[in-house]
């Protein structure tokens, strides 16, 4: 009895121990990848799914710093024409009927896991990348704006003027629809932010947070779990990358 | 009827045959920027048949994939291949002195990749190009 307890004590140090090691450094070097992005030549992992968390609560009245600086990161002209200029981001504000209250609202393409866009999409430009991000392929976009029709935010828009001096990490022209993007050319390149969110917390409100709902060490996840939050018409059950506080 | 279709084949074929005789691309210069870097990306011969297959399977790789090398990127080639002329501006896409434009103005082929991407160098690419070198 004696000799067998030694015996099952030893494989039991071997298998904690080998357990312990294991446990103690893959972490880490699981994290080092994350922390560091990945390389140009790698392709999106789907290990990684981007995501938003807006605080209305920290949105202001006056400010428009997130929309210019998307306008500004993609070079989106105003050509005076409300009803039908190109807008990645808009912001909303609605007021209560009983209280008066008003709150603001950053709307933009929501990056849902089963985008009603992708669906209705006939060519396969609507499409959804490895790491959750919704965009066109504008090579193979036609047109048709099916995709505007279906998406419950009305978050895309159709480009119908003849642009110019367009610039080279954003690719635009007439005759394709188009969307939030979560500034991919920022991602790719391992800056991992988006223009909106980097005007919001240069101008103090810090209302956007920008991070990979898949990573629990991220702050969005940290604030995810600590703090109440929604998705717009959660009732699709669209499952939407970006989400609100204080709505 | 027989006859008039044989016709036609042998027209169709002889007209793919030699219609790439006609362009002979020695009269255009290549007009690479030498600050940017000394040579193309694969030899001339490659480039003037497969330029296009290069780019197309870059646009799938980027779009799709998010792979962003610069390789065959189109900005890699407009920042290499389009310089300003001596007072300072680049030229036109829809003038023959654009590099992609000189030759595919010679030969009839519509180039649609300037419809949406950038027809010039960006100034921060170039800056930064030149920074890591």
């Amino acid at each position: 009895m004696k000799k067998y307890e030694i015996k099952l004590d030893r494989r039991d140090f071997l298998k904690s121990s080998t357990m312990l090691g294991v446990s103690t450094i893959a972490p880490g070097v699981f994290f080092q990848q994350l922390a560091h992005g990945r390389d140009l030549d790698e392709p999106a992992s789907s290990k990684i799914r981007w995501g938003m968390l807006i605080n209305t609560n920290q949105c202001t009245d006056e400010c428009d710093a997130c929309v210019t600086a998307c306008n500004e990161e993609h070079g989106i002209e105003d050509f005076g024409r409300p009803t039908t200029d190109t807008q990645w981001i808009r912001k909303l504000t609605l007021t209560s009927e009983t209280t008066e209250e008003s709150i603001n609202v950053p709307m933009m393409c929501q990056h849902c896991e089963n985008p009603p866009c992708v669906d209705v999409c006939p060519t396969g430009a609507s499409f959804i990348r490895a790491d959750g991000i919704v965009l066109v392929n504008k090579h193979t976009c036609i047109g048709c704006r099916y995709c505007m029709m279906s998406c419950p935010y009305k978050a895309r828009s159709f480009v119908h003027e003849n642009l110019e001096n367009q610039l080279p990490h954003a690719p635009r022209g007439k005759g394709c629809v188009e969307s939030c993007n979560l500034c991919v050319h920022k991602i790719d390149n391992g800056e991992n932010n988006t223009a909106c969110a980097e005007a919001c917390q240069k101008d103090g409100h810090q209302a956007i947070l920008f991070g990979d709902l898949n990573d629990v060490e991220s702050d969005i996840s940290k604030q995810l779990k600590k703090y109440e939050s929604k998705e717009v018409r959660s009732d699709l059950g669209l499952n939407t990358a970006v989400r609100y506080r204080g709505i | 009827m027989y006859k008039k279709l044989s016709l036609k084949i042998l027209l169709t074929f002889f007209l793919i045959l030699f219609s790439g005789a006609s362009i002979t691309h020695e009269n255009i210069p290549h007009n690479i920027d030498r600050s940017v870097a000394d040579k193309c990306v694969e030899p001339t011969d490659i480039m003037r048949s497969q330029h296009h297959i290069f780019i197309k399977q870059q646009s799938h790789d980027t779009v799709v994939k998010g792979i962003r090398t610069q390789k065959y990127s189109l900005n890699n080639c407009i920042n290499c291949h389009i310089k300003p002329s001596a007072n300072g501006t680049y030229p036109s896409v829809k003038s023959e002195e654009h590099f992609c434009s000189g030759c595919h103005i010679a030969a009839a082929a519509q180039v649609e990749c300037f419809d949406c991407h950038a027809s010039k160098p960006f100034k921060k690419v170039v800056e930064k190009v030149k920074d890591s070198e």
